[in-house]
């Protein structure tokens, strides 16, 4: 019974390391791209955007214009990148920030009152 | 014809108070572009009726944006005909007229949640289809339309409008052609893209020089999916001063469109 619970805490602990690694290898992105007047209207946006490289948690905010996805942090995406993205789409960005997995934070514009 | 225009003033009626947002219209275009780099490949075939006969056309249109504002394609018709005995032009299929798009946003205004746009377009249509005198699909003479598109899209409401001339040489069909297009969501925008909506769409023509005119009235339903859409759309006259053979009866469209 001992050697049960010592190999479950073992594997409990051992799988929380690797999601907590997991979720820390990743960047948070959120944008405010203003023109999305309708869902369709995003496609083009998420095309480019998943070129961008290895996204995860894609979601939009049609009212706030929110769209937010992370990204493996080995892409080291930059406010650029996301500039040059959304002007491809047709859009417009008038704001974005990027969480580092490591903590750090950057920012572009300022972030509109959403609410939430 | 008063139950056309009270289901025209229902829609509009309906389109106003309760639209939150669409896609593109079913059989006007729109200004705007889904992005540089992508491509959209689309099927719209028509059941197209009238005094002469049925013709189905089913054509192949590819899209493709080297740029967010600039929008190239083709239009290849494949043409299935029935005319009337009386008119002894028989039954067959053949290519119909192959036609080249162009399209230039030349503005762009952004808010958050809506935007406008307009476009200038233009569809140069070679005679690669017989003499069969079938507007937009088989009139096998050299076709040069040009444009101007207006869209607004907001999450409340949505118009996309066009208006343009279309210049046939050897023909007396030179054309004005206006479109105007209205669209009602059924389903609350979602990510990912799931939507049904409703369109309700215009379209006269006035062929200048033989003094016709024609409207139609189209209602449409189109479901996306993803990067897939579907869409059907019934036509019909609300009003024609054409001539005999040339009298519309009724068209239906069906189409399936993929964004990559």
């Amino acid at each position: 019974m001992k050697r049960i619970l010592i190999f479950s805490f073992i594997i409990f602990a051992f799988s929380f390391i690797s999601k907590a690694q997991s979720s820390s290898s990743r960047d948070a992105v959120e944008m405010k791209v203003d023109g999305l007047g309708c869902p369709f209207c995003s496609i083009g946006l998420v095309q480019k955007v998943k070129k961008l490289g290895d996204l995860k948690d894609i979601d939009t905010e049609y009212e706030t214009g929110l769209f937010m996805f992370t990204i493996a942090d080995k892409h080291e995406v930059s406010i650029e990148d996301l500039q040059n993205t959304v002007k491809k789409a047709g859009y417009t960005l008038v704001y974005a920030s990027i969480a580092r997995g490591s903590g750090e934070k950057i920012l572009f514009g300022e972030r509109p009152e959403t609410g939430s | 014809m008063k139950l056309t225009h009270l289901i025209s003033i229902l829609g509009i009626t309906l389109f106003y108070h309760l639209s939150f947002a669409q896609g593109p219209p079913i059989l006007t275009d729109k200004p705007i572009m889904l992005g540089a780099g992508n491509s959209t490949v689309r099927t719209l075939t028509e059941i197209r009726h009238t005094n002469r006969g049925r013709f189905v056309n089913t054509p192949f249109i590819y899209h493709y944006l080297p740029s967010p504002k600039i929008l190239v394609g083709v239009h290849i018709n494949y043409l299935n005909y029935l005319f009337e005995f009386s008119s002894g032009l028989g039954n067959g299929r053949n290519l119909g007229d192959i036609s080249l798009i162009g399209k230039y946003q030349f503005l762009r205004k952004d808010q958050t949640g809506k935007t406008f746009r307009m476009a200038f377009k233009t569809l140069q249509t070679l005679p690669t289809g017989k003499k069969l005198d079938i507007d937009m699909i088989s009139m096998g003479t050299y076709q040069s339309y040009v444009g101007l598109i207006a869209g607004y899209e907001s999450i409340k409401f949505g118009i996309n409008q066009e208006l343009g001339y279309a210049l046939m040489p050897e023909s007396t069909k030179d054309e004005i052609r206006y479109k105007v297009a209205f669209g009602l969501p059924l389903l609350k925008p979602s990510f990912p893209l799931r939507q049904l909506s409703l369109y309700f769409e215009y379209q006269a023509s006035w062929f200048v020089e033989r003094r016709d005119y024609l409207l139609m009235y189209a209602q449409g339903l189109q479901y996306s999916h993803g990067r897939m859409t579907f869409e059907m759309a019934y036509q019909w006259p609300l009003s024609q001063e054409l001539a005999e053979p040339e009298i519309r009866d009724h068209s239906i469209f069906l189409s399936t469109r993929l964004v990559f």
